[in-house]
């Protein structure tokens, strides 16, 4: 394939339905999670004040939905390459330098997301078989801990994209790969 | 070798983290520098919950914890109220004796659960910090006071038992919710967390042991049995040597923050035996019934005699 | 091995790998070089974030986008500017105050920090202020969440130092109004000459008034929101958890009926948002986490505190030396994990030279407070580059300039003039 042929299978992916529907589910788990969030502990405050009830333990829920807010909210900014990154030997450098230090990042970075991956995925097959439970309600941790497999999981898959879109797009015209952070 | 890792969740100098670094130099000493272990105070390694996990699976080799029922439905039966209201003579007989049906109901629970407990450790005993003084401090009517409680059924249950409307809140906020007065008080505090964190905030200091979380020593299970019997031995024999040696001490440091919470203007109510006693048979028979079938009625049973026993001791020790 | 898996955090960060990514590799290296096992890093990582006190850092987020998108935060800003457009680089001064303020709801610099940027950013850009410095203003600010109670740093400092939480909570009251002074007097003299900044023009008085009065009137739904805020947490009906959650639940029907700003598709919007910032931020903490947990195995701490202990015997030099470690101990690693290992091991060794332990809260205070700022590891400072969309390029000298000319001063006069620290405590609790 040609680089051409790469950067237009690429962008057609991003088009495509599945990726665009699994964009709109992240953002419905968290938007979920966020409503959720204010309405519990706006709940507890009424509870606690107007009503005399303490919401016991009311907490183990608020964090299920807290963690999933964090690690579907991580992927989602990993998408839109929104998480923090230092930019600054890439604007010393000249052109064609950055390109090379960006695609030394990316390919370093998958190393890593992929090792992160596996760790979160052996954590979660180990909660499994432990199956840890909150202290109050005794609920299943899990529905927290795979939250953060779900995140790092699709970190890695849009880093793994990431690194393809700067090896093969032409330097420049959009910027991409260029000022990612500040996208 | 690498040192093995001791969890510990006290500051280093608490005298339950001076007691464990006396005890890994024994142990040291005593198996010729085979067993060594470094003591991480402060729970600088992680939550004291998560260290159990830990321990099992062997990225901390030991562990000064409390147990709760994160990794064991069962595990958290110490937190059932009323185990040791007298304080220091029943916290001995109760987790301190390696023999104890306590420690021996313990003892499975840690095997189900994959790790070996040593039994129980130097803990301060615990009260309630109030900034409001009560008008019946000693018996169980509606106090109107709000009480903030760990999230832990039979800690909640057993305020509630005692008169108090529960809170539950992170315990990082506890005390800054008791300064605005967004709660009157809290459970479960030791007196000399009492002086030196809330001596400000508060106009009373409840001593009313009602709450026994006992803290518990705990070992990974391949490490364990990597000792053998000799070393085992050992081990054994230095916990409950350093134990009986640092109980005077964990005694005068109780008394000693008691009276200078008092010095302080705080109101200190303490409980003879008898009234300590006769209150921990009213909120057993309160709270208990409710985990029957938690832990089995057996389990409750053998625990109950171990209680009343316990009790009948302390008294005639008194006489 | 210590040396080169700083030097690998150092590297990583100057090549643009993401920050979270950056933190789990130096500890990948020290997991395979120190022959650990990786198992606990995910479980150490899960039982940080699983705490609901960080949940201020969402929910002011939230607050923070809430009121920027309900014109809230805009009507509130107009009305703060009433007073200060005339003064070139006043509005300055506001933002400084507004941190010191906002900061002491949250007892969180990254709360405070999203919550005043937000509010802030819009205001500073249409009146003309160099973004790059005020972007960077804000962030050196944001710590005065810290400093003035409550602050979630002095409870840590309180239980591991075992010392009364009320006298540590006072004990940075002092520094933390110095500092309001230092960065105010700095900004006002940097923006003086400024001829982007538009003022205000000069209004005949009867005009001033009526627009300060109208101004006022539709500020007043948006001036009741601090006060529920303020008045929530200090009138004991909330804790600044839920004070978030209140402000949020407050702001909503406000921004729909009364400014009729807000839209579903833009609470949706701002949900999506404060949940994918939030991400960052906490996908950071859980990896910068299982770093710090390596370096507390490796006995990083015990060997600066040794190291420390053959150096000198006077006072001084030793309160100088803890400074220097402190401040790199600020720099390799976030502020929770550094005052969590300074404070138990460097308190005995201050205490043992006859350094009062609640002045000396006061100087981790201050000290843990820069070490926000000090890269590499800075997390106001990355916080800063996200919320405010400032390039760290764009930060990074205007940092140096307010660390040098404003929290360096803070810490010395911290160090050497106790009293700053102690007087508070001593004129209310005796
Ligand atoms: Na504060
Ligand atoms: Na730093």
């Amino acid at each position: 394939m040609s680089s051409e042929e790469i950067v237009y299978r690429l962008m057609q992916l991003k088009r495509s339905s599945p990726w665009q529907l699994l964009l709109r589910i992240q953002e419905y788990i968290l938007f979920i999670t966020t409503c959720a969030m204010v309405t519990i502990l706006g709940l507890v405050v009424v509870c606690r004040y107007i009503l005399r009830v303490d919401l016991f333990g009311f907490d183990e829920i608020v964090m299920i939905s807290a963690f999933w807010m964090y690690f579907i909210g991580s992927s989602y900014a990993m998408e839109k390459r929104e998480h923090v990154k230092v930019d600054l030997l890439e604007r010393m450098l000249p052109l064609r330098g950055q390109r090379i230090l960006r695609i030394f990042a990316d390919v370093v970075q998958v190393l890593v997301a992929l090792e992160t991956m596996r760790l979160s995925i052996a954590y979660i097959i180990n909660g499994i078989n432990i199956w840890p439970t909150t202290s109050a309600w005794g609920i299943p941790l899990i529905t927290s801990m795979c939250a953060v497999t779900v995140g790092f999981v699709l970190m890695a898959f849009y880093v793994v994209v990431q690194l393809l879109e700067d090896i093969y797009e032409n330097n420049g015209d959009d910027g991409l790969g260029m000022v990612g952070g500040e996208r | 070798a690498r040192k093995l890792k001791f969890y510990a969740p006290y500051p280093s100098d608490s005298y339950t983290s001076k007691a464990l670094v006396d005890l890994v130099k024994m142990i040291k000493e005593k198996t010729d520098g085979e067993i060594d272990f470094k003591v991480f105070p402060s729970g600088q390694l992680c939550i004291y919950e998560d260290s159990i996990e830990e321990v099992r699976a062997g990225t901390i080799d030991a562990s000064f914890t409390w147990l709760t029922k994160r990794y064991h439905p069962k595990l958290d039966i110490g937190n059932l109220p009323g185990l040791c209201t007298t304080g220091f003579p029943e916290y001995e007989l109760m987790f301190l004796d390696p023999k104890s049906p306590f420690c021996k109901i313990i003892e499975t629970y840690s095997n189900e659960a994959g790790f070996v407990s040593l039994g129980g450790w130097l803990d301060p005993r615990i009260g309630f910090i109030l900034s409001k003084v009560p008008k019946n401090p000693k018996d169980n009517l509606k106090k109107n006071i709000s009480l903030r409680v760990p999230a832990m059924p039979s800690v909640r249950d057993m305020a509630t038992a005692m008169g108090y409307n529960t809170v539950t809140m992170d315990y990082s906020e506890v005390f800054s919710a008791l300064q605005t007065g967004q709660i009157d008080g809290a459970s479960n505090i030791p007196a000399e967390d009492a002086y030196l964190q809330a001596r400000d905030m508060i106009k009373c200091f409840d001593a009313n042991n009602m709450g026994s979380t006992p803290g518990w020593l705990i070992i990974n299970k391949k490490l364990w049995e990597s000792f053998g019997p000799k070393n085992q031995k050992i081990v054994q024999d230095c916990i409950a040597f350093q134990i009986k040696k640092w109980l005077p001490v964990a005694r005068g440091t109780e008394k000693k923050y008691e009276d200078e919470l008092e010095k302080h203007g705080v109101k200190v109510i303490r409980y003879s035996s008898e009234e300590a006693i006769k209150r921990s048979a009213e909120i057993r028979a309160n709270v208990w019934p409710k985990y029957a079938d938690t832990y089995g009625k057996d389990t409750l049973k053998v625990l109950e005699d171990a209680v009343v026993a316990n009790q009948k001791k302390v008294l005639s020790g008194k006489k | 091995m210590l040396i080169v898996a700083v030097g690998i955090i150092i590297l990583g960060l100057l090549s643009g790998i993401y920050l979270p990514y950056v933190f789990v590799l130096s500890a990948l290296f020290m997991i395979h070089a120190g022959g650990y096992e990786s198992s606990f890093l995910m479980k150490y990582g899960y039982s940080v974030c699983n705490s609901l006190v960080l949940l201020c850092v969402p929910l002011f987020i939230a607050v923070g986008l809430v009121m920027e998108k309900s014109g809230i935060g805009k009507s509130l800003v107009n009305f703060v500017g009433i007073f200060v457009g005339r003064i070139k680089g006043g509005l300055a001064v506001v933002a400084v105050v507004a941190c010191a303020a906002f900061g002491s709801i949250a007892g969180s610099s990254l709360a405070t920090l999203s919550c005043i940027s937000s509010i802030m950013m819009p205001r500073f850009e249409e009146a003309g202020y160099p973004r790059d410095y005020v972007a960077t203003l804000i962030t050196c600010a944001c710590p005065l969440g810290l400093l003035i109670p409550p602050s979630a740093h002095m409870i840590l400092y309180s239980w591991a130092g075992r010392q009364p939480l009320l006298a540590c909570f006072l004990a940075t009251v002092g520094p933390g109004l110095l500092l309001v002074l230092l960065l105010s007097v700095v900004s006002l003299i940097v923006l003086r000459k400024d001829p982007n900044i538009k003022v205000r023009a000069k209004m005949p008085p009867r005009e001033f008034l009526a627009a300060a009065r109208d101004d006022t009137f539709s500020a007043l739904p948006a001036i009741l929101m601090p006060v529920i805020v303020l008045g929530g947490i200090y009138s004991g009906t909330f804790t600044p958890t839920e004070a978030a959650a209140v402000a949020i639940i407050y702001s909503i029907p406000i921004g729909f009926f009364v400014y009729k700003k807000l839209t579903l598709r833009k609470l949706y919007e701002t949900f999506v948002e404060t949940a994918s910032t939030t991400g960052v931020i906490m996908v950071m903490i859980f990896c910068v986490m299982m770093l710090s947990r390596i370096y507390i195995m490796e006995d990083m701490p015990g060997l600066i505190a040794d190291f420390l202990r053959s150096f000198s015997n006077n006072k001084n030099v030793i309160l100088l030396g803890v400074n220097i470690v402190v401040l790199i101990m600020g720099m390799i690693m976030d502020d929770t994990s550094c005052l969590l290992l300074g404070t138990p091991i460097l308190l005995p060794v201050v205490q043992s030279f006859g350094v009062d332990p609640i002045h000396f809260a006061a100087i981790m205070g201050v000290n843990v407070a820069i070490g926000l700022l000090t890269p590499p590891t800075a997390p106001a400072l990355y916080f800063g580059i996200q919320v405010t969309k400032t390039p760290l390029s764009g930060m990074l000298k205007t940092d140096i300039i307010l660390l040098v000319t404003c929290w360096l001063p803070t810490l010395i006069a911290v160090t050497y003039f106790p009293d700053l620290a102690l007087w508070l405590p001593k004129l209310i609790l005796g």
